[in-house]
């Protein structure tokens, strides 16, 4: 190969290089939370453009620390970056329903899969005692946890400075 | 020699164009996250982090008791809903609740599981303090911490897969892996404690988090001073698997100093927090 090719293909792969990542810095983001309030300057301080509502595209053009600088409405803007995601939002996925054969079938069969996983560790029996207490299962009282809601008009309310 | 000079043009124009392009990644923490970060997670990936982080939470469960008093579990559920509204994880259900112990401590389980002990929040003296520490835990869920570490996905690969074998049927070493993921988990939250970067980043998250959602996240900051204070064995499983509190201290100073936040623009809800105090028992 002569020093000309190898110069041509040199300055291919440069140019390659060069587009391909100006086309990665301009990344595509996804507003994740409910709503995402775009700054003017990357500071809480700064005068806010607009806020951006979930599963609004975002096309960042820099960032700034934990700010991420964005193009909004044609103006440089800029969107604290844990409110966002290069992924769209995925949709809610629920728990699994106490209700589930499947689900309550496990449960049942928890108990006794747990000491037989244990004994085949080859846990001595004061371990496999530690584990029956310390580290027992209470299915209660996370279906407790699980089943507690909020409505959406509490919450609200309460985002809002109000009572309890 | 004009080859030559072509070629200095063409990098100068890189570096130019492209300014983190030629920085190293010591500089740019941010991104080294977004490029560390796995591949897309599935919508079957988060159906098993769910499943996985339901055993987690029940042997947190098991292993403390539910602290029963309604008043307060509302009041958490609400401070904690409130910083749920700007997580950038919409696909979970969060879930909070109080775990009946004076150790002072705050716990996360994958899949939207966050608890914080009644020692704990007697330690708090207002709403911001207690949203600092649930914004923490929620960064530990939302940085995948657990997640990454154990590798758990829907693949076949993955430990966690050996729920849905356990469910069904299955092999017994398949539920041995799975069960001994679990015991890992277990491990991280009461002996190991997570990596010292994923505290840095729940930590930093939780600025952010707070701040957001209206919060002052100086809240985390006046907390840790007070329990800092409360050596023995209320925070014995706390001092053994987290940071000092010092490096956290200055590192939560930094990030609000960072972020241009004015903390005293934000709020701290002292009163409402007094209100839903007189309902323990």
């Amino acid at each position: 190969m002569n020093t000309k090719r190898i110069f041509v293909n040199l300055v291919i792969s440069l140019v390659v290089c060069l587009i391909a990542l100006q086309a990665s810095a301009q990344e595509t983001y996804y507003v994740q939370s409910v709503k995402a309030k775009v700054h003017s300057a990357p500071s809480f301080k700064a005068s806010v453009l607009g806020e951006a509502s979930r599963g609004t595209r975002l096309n960042s053009i820099g960032r700034s620390g934990s700010w991420l600088k964005v193009s909004y409405y044609g103006k440089d803007g800029y969107v604290a970056a844990i409110l966002v995601s290069v992924s769209p939002p995925m949709a809610k996925h629920t728990m699994i329903k106490a209700g589930d054969a499947d689900f309550q079938q496990g449960v049942r069969r928890r108990a006794s899969t747990y000491t037989s996983a244990a004994a085949a560790r080859g846990l001595a029996a004061d371990d496999r005692r530690r584990l029956s207490g310390e580290d027992r299962l209470d299915y209660d009282g996370l279906e407790r946890v699980e089943k507690y809601t909020i409505s959406d008009a509490e919450l609200t309310k309460f985002m809002e400075g109000g009572k309890i | 020699m004009r080859r030559a000079s072509v070629l200095v043009f063409l990098l100068v124009l890189m570096s130019v164009a492209m300014p983190d392009a030629v920085m190293s990644a010591d500089d740019q923490p941010w991104r080294q996250r977004v490029s560390a970060a796995p591949p897309e997670m599935t919508s079957d990936d988060v159906t098993e982090e769910i499943r996985f982080g339901r055993e987690v939470a029940a042997r947190l469960l098991g292993r403390y008791g539910l602290y029963a008093n309604d008043p307060l579990t509302k009041y958490v559920n609400l401070v904690g809903q409130s910083l749920a509204a700007y997580s950038n994880r919409p696909e979970l259900k969060y879930h909070f609740a109080v775990l009946n112990t004076s150790e002072i401590n705050a716990y996360a389980a994958p899949g939207g599981y966050i608890f914080i002990t009644k020692g704990a929040i007697d330690k708090m003296q207002d709403e911001s303090e207690l949203a600092g520490v649930i914004a923490h835990e929620m960064g530990h869920i939302n940085g995948k911490h657990v997640v990454k570490e154990l590798d758990i996905k829907a693949t076949e690969g993955s430990a966690a897969a050996g729920l849905a074998r356990l469910i069904g049927g299955g092999t017994e070493s398949a539920r041995i892996a799975f069960s001994k993921a679990v015991d890992k988990a277990m491990d991280t939250l009461f002996t190991t404690g997570y990596k010292r970067e994923d505290e840095i980043e729940a930590d930093k998250g939780s600025v952010m988090q707070c701040a957001v959602a209206g919060y002052d996240p100086a809240g985390l900051i006046r907390y840790f001073e007070r329990i800092s204070a409360a050596k023995g064995k209320s925070t014995e499983v706390l001092d053994k698997t987290h940071p000092a509190y010092d490096a956290r201290i200055i590192l939560l100073k930094d990030s609000i100093t960072a972020a241009a936040i004015d903390t005293a623009a934000l709020k701290t809800y002292k009163e409402r927090f007094a209100e839903a105090m007189k309902t323990k028992k």
